[in-house]
C-alpha cells in the first residue's frame, strides 16, 4: 500500500483534480471570480470530500456493488446539505458569496470520483488522507485561478486594491471566457514545467 | 432473487440514516438561520434609517404596476414619521434582485440596500458595493448614466453591468412614487 504521505501529495501534485485530472471544472469556472470565493468553495468541498470518503470507506463492505452509486450520492448530498445549513447559520457572509455553488458541490465530480476510485477500495484512514489531499489540491488550484482572475479582471486581490487606479481592469477575465483562457495558460505552463522536469 | 430484497433494503437504510442526520441538522440550525435573516434585515433597515422604529404597513392596496413591492415600513424617530422603507423585487440581469430603499417624507433617498440576488460575480454583483449604492444618498429622482456622473441627479452605472444598474435606479424612482402614494393615504 502506498504511504499516507504519498496519498496526500497525490491529490495536490500528481493527480491535482483541476490541473491534472480536469475534474470539477464547472464550479471552478463559476466561483473563481474572486480569490476569497476560491478559498471558501475549496474548503467547503474539502470538508465534504473528507466526510464522504470516510463514510464510503467505512461502509464499503455493507453497500452492495450494484447500488453503490446511488448510495454514494445520498451520502454526498447529505454532507453537502449539512455544510450548507451550518454555513448559513454561522457564516452568513460566506454563505451569501457562495450562494448557488454550495448545492452544486453535490454534482462536483471530484467527490463522486474519489468515492468510487479510492474510498470504496481503501481503508478509512487512507480515504480521509486522500480526501484531504484532493480537497486541498482543489482549493489551491481554484484559489490560484481566482487570484489571477481577480487581479487581472478587477485589479484587486482578496478584496484589496493591488493595481493602481490607472489600471483599467480587463473585464473579460471576470467572465467565463476569460476563466477558460487563464485556465488554459496555467495548464500549458504546468505541462511545460513537467516536461522539463521529466 | 435475494438481490430483489437486499438492494432496496440497503438503499432504504442509507436514505433513512441520511434523513435522520438531515433532520437533526435542520432542527439545530433552524433557529440560528432565522436569527441571521432577522439580523440581516434589521441591519439593512438600520443602515437606511439609523435609530428608528419600524412599523410594517399592512394592506398596501397599491396599483398593478407596483405589484413587485413586497413590503413598506414606516420609519419613526421618537414617534414622529420620518420616512419609509420600500422593499421590492426588480428583475436584473440574472433573475430577481431584492432591494430595500429608504425614502424620507420629502422624497429624499437615505440609502439603497441590495439584498439577495444572482447577478454576475464581479460585474452586476458589485451593485451591493458602497461605491455604487453610496451615490444615491441625499438625492431625489435619479437617472442612470454610463461613465462619470456629472449632474446632481445622475448615477454612474457599474461598468459592464448596465442592466443591473438600471434595475436599481428604476427601483429607487419607483420607491419614491410608492412612498408618496402611501403618505397620501
Amino acid at each position: 500500500m502506498k504511504s499516507l504521505k504519498k496519498i496526500f501529495l497525490n491529490g495536490i501534485v500528481d493527480e491535482n483534480p483541476i490541473f491534472r485530472l480536469m475534474l470539477g471544472l464547472c464550479p471552478t469556472l463559476a466561483v473563481t471570480t474572486a480569490a476569497i470565493n476560491g478559498v471558501g468553495m475549496g474548503l467547503a468541498a474539502t470538508f465534504v470530500l473528507v466526510g464522504s470518503n470516510l463514510v464510503v470507506s467505512l461502509l464499503k463492505k455493507l453497500i452492495p456493488e450494484k447500488i453503490r452509486i446511488p448510495a454514494f450520492i445520498v451520502i454526498i448530498a447529505t454532507f453537502v446539505t449539512v455544510v450548507q445549513l451550518v454555513m448559513e447559520a454561522t457564516l452568513p457572509s460566506l454563505f451569501n458569496a457562495l450562494g448557488i455553488f454550495i448545492p452544486l458541490i453535490v454534482v462536483n465530480c471530484i467527490i463522486l470520483s474519489r468515492a468510487e476510485i479510492f474510498a470504496s477500495k481503501n481503508t478509512p484512514l487512507a480515504a480521509v488522507i486522500d480526501g484531504l489531499g484532493m480537497g486541498l489540491g482543489f482549493t489551491l488550484a481554484i484559489t490560484l485561478l481566482a487570484a489571477f482572475r481577480e487581479l487581472l479582471g478587477n485589479g484587486t486581490l482578496f478584496g484589496l486594491t493591488v493595481m493602481g487606479s490607472t489600471y483599467e481592469p480587463a473585464l473579460i477575465f471576470i467572465m467565463a471566457p476569460g476563466g477558460f483562457i487563464l485556465l488554459g495558460f496555467i495548464l500549458a505552463f504546468l505541462n511545460a514545467m513537467r516536461k522539463e522536469g521529466a | 432473487m435475494r438481490d430483489f430484497i437486499k438492494l432496496p433494503l440497503v438503499l432504504f437504510l442509507v436514505a433513512l440514516i441520511a434523513g435522520m442526520i438531515l433532520g437533526v441538522t435542520n432542527y439545530l440550525t433552524k433557529e440560528p438561520i432565522r436569527m441571521q435573516h432577522e439580523m440581516a434585515l434589521r441591519n439593512a433597515r438600520e443602515e437606511l434609517f439609523p435609530d428608528s422604529e419600524f412599523i410594517t404597513l399592512e394592506e398596501l392596496s397599491l396599483s398593478e404596476e407596483n405589484d413587485n413591492v413586497i413590503a413598506v415600513y414606516e420609519s419613526q424617530k421618537d414617534g414622529i414619521l420620518v420616512g419609509y422603507i420600500v422593499t421590492m423585487e426588480k428583475t436584473g440581469y440574472a433573475g430577481a434582485i431584492l432591494l430595500n430603499y429608504g425614502i424620507t417624507i420629502d422624497g429624499m433617498i437615505t440609502g439603497v440596500n441590495v439584498g439577495t440576488n444572482s447577478e454576475t460575480p464581479g460585474l452586476g454583483a458589485k451593485a451591493s458595493d458602497v461605491e455604487f449604492t453610496g451615490q444615491f444618498i441625499g438625492k431625489k429622482n435619479v437617472t442612470l448614466v454610463k461613465g462619470t456622473a456629472i449632474a446632481d441627479d445622475e448615477i454612474s452605472a457599474i461598468t459592464a453591468a448596465t442592466i443591473t444598474s438600471q434595475a436599481v435606479v428604476d427601483g429607487v424612482n419607483q420607491a419614491i412614487v410608492v412612498s408618496d402614494l402611501v403618505m397620501e393615504k
